[in-house]
């Protein structure tokens, strides 16, 4: 009721492409969306002109009555606060108007870009149960152990890399984990008593992975964000620049030694450039999880939106890459190389 | 009284400091000799593939012939490399018979295809690729950890505490000559 023509129509179709991506799985599916995206009759470009005029009538006739209303009686009265409000709830309601399909407009194309950046990179979501999920995780590897009061799993995602040497299918995973404490507070009451209370804090923090087999290596963890769980004998490489960085912890040290080659610990380094608190370890099972805290892995680096319709089309049809998750994927597949001890 | 605590105190902090900055230096001199040590671990693994190469190409008279003395002089190189004492010019000539012989083995085998495919003379060369990776590597560990030494000798005060007590002297980074001569640029330093 508050949109008409063009802003009506446009907001009936962002709705429905926010609908309709929900349940886009291909490129078939997705090349149909982007169809009916091209098919709008209209334009992409909301007008606000006419809530522009409301704004600026609402604002003028508020004031000019309340000026009226104070200067018939000299004081704010009941009355002039009452049409303040009035007109403060419209101009509120005129804003909110205008913000509504602005932000939709910029939700569904962010959803549009990322859909269109998984496909081109092969990276399919994955349906999951968290509970269950977080279990296999808790019994795979020590890194996931952190949070005492909640562990989930927000997002799981699959793909494969294709190397000069190796092939591997990997997991991508959002981890989200609380850690619950107890603070102390002090403060004073009514009677101006100082008096302490216990208080629990819940402190919410992100890790983010991705979960591969690495047949070359098991037991060995290397960590640069701090895992009270994983135990056995430390190993100090050579580098300075390493060893300021990162702590190796191995089943035993021959392995760790066996596993540190100069051009591992030189590629470990770049890693721990690339990515923020960077843990690796290599499981028992010979699977890595290569975990850090960088959320921007596997987002569209495009911020271009539906209302600059060529420019939006353009990005989509062109080909988008997650630069951080090939240079990340590359390393490992470069570890590969660097481990496969196949002399 | 105050002041002859604040005196003392004073003392108690510098002494801490001179003791930190001291250990500082011996610990960053200690690490770059284990990058050395390592270096030269890398370059020493030459010897365990010389065998496997001379295996590979002693049925071609013309390697024989032009490899057989490089490999020679690689050896000799190898010989003189010593864990226990940094030496980069011994090192420098080591890196270039490696890559004289490199050269010389990617030339010839153009003229033998069917060494080229063969599944052992690709492994070599991965396993060769390999290696000259990780001392490069090893290098540029080195090369790090003697940078991290030379700025703890350097920088003032560790420069006096150094001139005092430890009395170290400037380690030589290492730096490939073969390519340096490829540039016309040479830096003022």
């Amino acid at each position: 009721m508050f949109y008409r023509g063009n802003n009506q129509a446009l907001i009936t179709q962002l709705k429905r492409l926010q609908h309709e991506s929900a349940s886009v799985s291909d490129i078939s599916g997705f090349e149909r969306l982007m169809d009916r995206v091209k098919q709008f009759p209209g334009s992409y470009q909301f007008h606000y002109r006419s809530y522009w005029v409301s704004l600026a009538m609402i604002a003028m006739v508020g004031a000019a009555l309340t000026f009226y209303d104070w200067q018939r009686l000299q004081h704010m009265q009941g009355s002039s606060w009452l049409l303040v409000a009035v007109c403060v709830a419209a101009l509120l309601l005129v804003l909110g108007l205008m913000i509504y399909p602005w932000q939709l407009l910029r939700s569904v194309s962010a959803r549009l870009l990322q859909q269109d950046a998984l496909l081109d990179n092969g990276i399919k979501p994955v349906s999951f149960h968290s509970p269950a999920l977080t279990r296999e995780l808790l019994s795979r590897f020590n890194e996931f152990h952190r949070g005492n009061y909640r562990r989930e799993v927000k997002a799981l995602y699959e793909g494969r890399f294709d190397g000069d040497e190796y092939a591997f299918d990997y997991r991508y995973l959002h981890f989200h984990y609380v850690d619950e404490r107890i603070v102390i507070e002090t403060y004073t009451n009514s009677k101006g008593q100082v008096r302490t209370r216990r208080r629990k804090v819940y402190d919410h923090y992100d890790r983010y992975a991705l979960i591969m087999p690495f047949q070359f290596v098991r037991d060995v963890a290397v960590v640069s964000f701090a895992n009270s769980l994983l135990s056995g004998s430390t190993y100090k490489p050579a580098s300075n620049r390493f060893n300021e960085r990162f702590r190796v912890i191995a089943g035993d040290e021959l392995t760790a030694a066996k596993t540190m080659k100069p051009a591992v610990v030189v590629a470990l380094e770049e890693v721990g450039e690339l990515l923020s608190k960077p843990n690796l370890e290599f499981n028992g099972s010979a699977d890595l999880c290569l975990s850090f805290a960088d959320n921007d892995m596997i987002k569209t680096p495009s911020k271009v939106t539906l209302s600059d319709f060529t420019a939006f089309i353009e990005a989509i049809e062109g080909q988008q890459s997650f630069a951080k998750l090939q240079r990340t994927l590359q390393s490992i597949h470069y570890l590969m190389t660097k481990l496969d001890n196949n002399f | 009284m105050t002041e002859l605590w604040v005196v003392i105190a004073i003392a108690i902090v510098l002494l801490v400091t001179v003791i930190a900055i001291y250990n500082g230096i011996i610990s960053r001199a200690n690490a770059a000799e284990r990058a050395w040590a390592n270096v030269i671990t890398q370059e020493r693994q030459k010897n365990k593939i010389i065998p496997h190469l001379e295996d590979v190409v002693k049925d071609y008279k013309a390697f024989e012939q032009s490899t057989l003395t490089q490999v020679t002089e690689l050896r000799s190189a190898l010989q003189g490399l010593d864990a226990n004492k940094i030496d980069t010019a011994q090192l420098e000539k080591t890196e270039a018979r490696t890559g004289q012989l490199l050269k010389s083995l990617n030339i010839t085998v153009e003229n033998y295809p069917e060494l080229k495919a063969s599944e052992s003379y690709q492994k070599l060369m991965k396993e060769i690729t390999d290696q000259q990776d990780n001392i490069g590597a090893a290098i540029r560990i080195f090369n790090q950890n003697v940078e991290d030494f030379n700025n703890g000798i350097e920088t003032f005060p560790n420069s006096w505490v150094n001139g005092l007590l430890n009395k170290k002297v400037k380690i030589k980074t290492f730096s490939d000559s073969e390519a340096q001569e490829g540039f016309d640029y040479k830096p003022n330093f």
